[in-house]
């Protein structure tokens, strides 16, 4: 009897945590789309995020739009944001410091926590499920049917990507913009173009992971932070600039970190999983799937 | 023959699947100038690297005045008594030419944050002593008119004077000098042949990486020549810049310059 | 070195002439109050100018410093009886050793890895002041912080504190200017400048970063302390990101690199939270905001940046 209770357990905190994780890894490809084609790390990422989920909700529940309607223009419109963002706070940078860009990230993040403060004020948001809140029972865990939307809309996201970046020559025009920008300039790649792109699309993950997550946990303003580092050590635990490696990683940041707060203590899982991040930089810095040679050689 | 001052005993260096420096073992005597020459990518500025403590070697050792300093960190390597300037100039743009030189004291005086902070006795002293040493050396190589300006604003020819005037302020035994001429013209390449005798008339030991080979047949005693990280061919000026290797790893170009 | 002595004497005039001014004005006790705190982010701000303006490195968690100093204060005095002055000690030496432990492995990064770790080190200590709550109070804050004495001397009023913070600002920044203008503040600098040549110079680069990193964590701990012993009251709320963030705008605002930048930017950034916003509580957040992204882009120097480069004695280019 003890043994089926703890399996359970251990299956619920499983599946919270890969869901949770599939957050970490969307809001982790985010950051990875910006920094392969400009090496910035955006801080405001985690805005995204917030905004996607906050519009979605203004969305259905103040316009009463239907739901694909609300989630569609809601990842449109956050997309949007993240274009001007990046023409607006990135485009007129000539040659701009590593200081001067974590300023400028870190100034649009306020401004844009600000903004939605002064919109949806402090208080918390729900979103409807999208396919209800009819609990589903596997081997002993209850699982709300929107755990899956976020597991089954992150593979899409990354399989997707996978296909855009390694399939059509957009996706690698990108990628050969981060690699060298003069050579992709020099082969007749607008470089300008692919920074506002990614830059968009990153902006559009982002708020997907937002939307598909507020029927859980909900949404407030100020959420963004938060979610922005723990993507951030996604990032790091699975090697900077590495797809497959911020998905592996996000995944199971969320998985130790629910494990954590399941048989540990709830309070303290955040601080859980930004220790593990504060490890990886101390200890590993180039993350599973990158190399020890580069930790010798890279400065970070 | 008595003991060298700078050795490396079969110094070898990987970057993950490049060989950077290939099984090097040379020797530099007390007193030398030595000029060190190569096509680009031979390894030059590595070798460099590895003696200051850059980056540790995978394989081989390194010896100074007989002490073994393979592995030890640049700082405690200056501390030790060699110094270094840089191929791109690295000086400290945010500061005055001066103050520039007197950071080149660090390893020979001792002020730390309490005794700064406090201003305990000793400190004033050792300060003026800081600043009439840097003034020396500024002097020696000609800026003296200049010393309060902000770095940045100097052209690179005094700019490569100030970096060099700061590496000889640490009181080296053995200085290393990473292509000083580049970027350099007649004039000024002369000027610096001139203070590097002077360096040499000093008992300091010089290592130049140089690219400019009529500078290097001028200054030097003895030439170690590198290609793909290997030594191909060393000793006197005359004798290596005829030697058929040497003259086919360039592919002739640089020694019609000679 | 000169120039600082000017500056430092008319500063000087400055402090003494404000609290006698003030009373001519109304709501003495308000501005006063203020000026308290000014004083007490300016303990801060002067060492966070050490470590980003001099030292070259970034800290988005410092915050976390001054909530330490603060709750140990607080803990150990409203908790356990210490002596406040025993237990200002004891609260600097905490913070000085959790500066160490992360610290060292932290100044091992640069850039936004540096930001990150020192961001999500900032949100740590905020947790655990939240939730931990059995020794800190929690969410709802730590009452009961007694005043701190001076030798028996009561600093039962506001002018009494303000002379106090200020005098230890004082100190702070005699001292924080002997360092600059020193064989270590030359060090620091170099790292800044070129931290390959620095170390190429003997400048033990690893051990610099790391003195001027535990030095900024002393003064913000102090200013911790002092907070707690005005207020008598101290939440984790105060010590969250948010306030990193203030911090930095301060000395990006007077001028990263510059001791009276910090101490102008803490006025600014304190007049501008309690007094012109303090009706418009919601705009706070994204005021800040534009206030950081405009200094960015158009002012990188800071207000005193700004004054150097119009003349006012000798022009230092300044590294970006």
């Amino acid at each position: 009897m003890e043994k089926f209770t703890l399996g359970s357990q251990l299956l619920q905190f499983f599946f919270t945590g890969l869901t949770v994780g599939s957050i970490y890894a969307l809001v982790a490809l985010g950051f990875n789309i910006i920094y392969n084609a400009t090496e910035v790390i955006n801080f405001a990422q985690g805005e995204f995020f917030m905004l996607g989920g906050l519009i979605a909700v203004s969305l259905s529940m103040t316009f009463g739009l239907p739901l694909p309607l609300g989630f569609v223009l809601s990842v449109g419109i956050v997309t949007l944001i993240g274009a001007v963002f990046e023409r607006v706070a990135i485009y007129p940078l000539k040659r701009p410091s590593v200081l001067t860009l974590i300023m400028i990230t870190i100034a649009a993040s306020i401004i844009i926590q600000g903004i939605a403060m002064l919109v949806w004020g402090t208080d918390t948001y729900d979103l409807i499920p999208f396919s209800g809140r009819a609990a589903i029972r596997i081997g002993g865990a209850v699982i709300q049917p929107q755990y899956f939307w976020v597991l089954g809309l992150t593979i899409v996201v990354v399989i997707a990507f996978n296909l855009f970046f390694n399939r059509t020559t957009l996706g690698k025009a990108i990628a050969a913009c981060a690699d060298n920008p003069e050579a992709a300039w020099l082969v007749g790649i607008n470089v300008k173009t692919m920074v506002l792109i990614s830059f968009a699309l990153s902006a559009g993950i982002g708020a997907i992971a937002g939307i598909v997550i507020t029927p859980i946990a909900l949404m407030e303003f100020d959420r963004g932070p938060l979610v922005a580092v723990k993507g951030f050590g996604a990032v790091v635990f699975g090697g900077l600039g590495s797809f497959t490696g911020a998905v592996v990683a996000g995944l199971l940041l969320g998985i130790i970190e629910s494990l954590f707060a399941g048989f540990v203590h709830s309070g303290f899982k955040d601080a859980a999983a930004l220790t593990i991040l504060l490890l990886i930089l101390f200890f590993r810095p180039s993350g599973l799937f990158g190399s020890i040679e580069i930790t010798k050689i890279k400065k970070f | 023959m008595s003991e060298p001052i700078l050795e490396t005993i079969r110094l070898h260096k990987d970057f993950g699947g490049l060989t950077a420096i290939c099984n090097l073992t040379c020797q530099i005597q007390r007193g030398q100038v030595k000029a060190i020459i190569g096509p680009n990518g031979a390894g030059k500025t590595t070798l460099f690297n590895l003696i200051t403590g850059v980056y540790p070697p995978t394989k081989g050792e390194i010896k100074f005045k007989g002490q073994y300093i393979t592995g030890l960190r640049p700082y405690t390597i200056a501390y030790l008594g060699i110094s270094r300037t840089f191929q791109m100039v690295q000086i400290f743009k945010n500061m005055t030419v001066l103050e520039n030189v007197m950071v080149g004291r660090h390893p020979r005086t001792k002020a730390g944050v309490l005794r700064s902070g406090l201003r305990l006795p000793g400190f004033k002293r050792e300060e003026r002593l800081i600043k009439e040493e840097a003034e020396k050396m500024l002097a020696f190589v000609g800026l003296m008119e200049k010393k309060d300006e902000p770095a940045g604003n100097l052209p690179l020819g005094d700019q490569k004077r100030i970096e060099f005037a700061r590496a000889l302020a640490t009181e080296p035994e053995v200085i290393l000098l990473d292509e000083p001429a580049a970027g350099l013209n007649e004039v000024e390449t002369g000027n610096l042949s001139n203070l590097i005798n002077q360096v040499r008339d000093l008992g300091i030991t010089v290592i130049l990486v140089e690219h400019d080979m009529s500078l290097v047949m001028k200054v030097s005693d003895t030439v170690l020549v590198l290609n793909y990280g290997e030594k191909i061919a060393e000793g006197a000026p005359d004798v290596v810049r005829n030697d058929p290797e040497v003259i086919e790893a360039y592919l002739g170009k640089e020694f019609q310059y000679a | 070195m000169r120039k600082d002595y000017q500056i430092f004497t008319v500063f000087i005039l400055i402090l003494i002439i404000i609290p006698i001014l003030i009373p001519q004005f109304h709501g003495t006790r308000h501005y006063i109050q203020i000026m308290i705190f000014v004083g007490i982010y300016s303990l801060i701000t002067i060492g966070l100018n050490l470590l980003m303006g001099y030292a070259g490195q970034i800290s988005v968690g410092h915050a976390a410093f001054f909530g330490l100093g603060a709750y140990t204060s607080g803990v150990l005095t409203g908790r356990f009886g210490f002596n406040p002055w025993l237990a200002l000690i004891l609260a600097v030496l905490i913070t000085l050793m959790v500066a160490y432990l992360v610290g060292v492995p932290c100044l091992k990064l640069h850039g936004h890895y540096l930001a990150m770790a020192t961001l999500a080190f900032g949100i740590i200590i905020y947790i655990v002041l939240n939730e931990w709550d059995r020794l800190t109070g929690g969410p709802s804050g730590l009452t009961g912080i007694p005043k701190i004495s001076l030798f028996g001397y009561q600093l039962d009023s506001d002018l009494k504190y303000y002379a106090f913070v200020w005098s230890i600002v004082v100190l702070s920044v005699i001292f924080s200017i002997n360092l600059i203008h020193s064989r270590m503040g030359r060090a620091l600098r170099s790292v800044s400048g070129s931290e390959d040549a620095a170390k190429a110079m003997g400048v033990n680069t690893p051990r610099v970063k790391i003195q001027v990193f535990l030095i900024s964590a002393l003064y913000a701990s102090i200013a911790g302390s002092l907070y707690a012993h005005y207020m008598n009251f101290i939440s984790p709320s105060t010590f969250n990101l948010f306030f990193s963030l203030k911090l930095i705008i301060m000395v990006v605002l007077g001028g990263v690199g510059s001791i009276w930048g910090g101490i102008l930017g803490a006025l600014v950034i304190t007049y501008l939270s309690n007094e012109w916003l303090s009706s418009l509580a919601e705009f706070e957040l994204l005021t800040f905001g534009v206030v950081l992204l405009l200094m960015t882009i158009f002012l990188p120097d800071g207000i005193f940046g700004l004054i150097k480069r119009l003349g006012l004695g000798k022009k230092l280019a300044f590294q970006r």
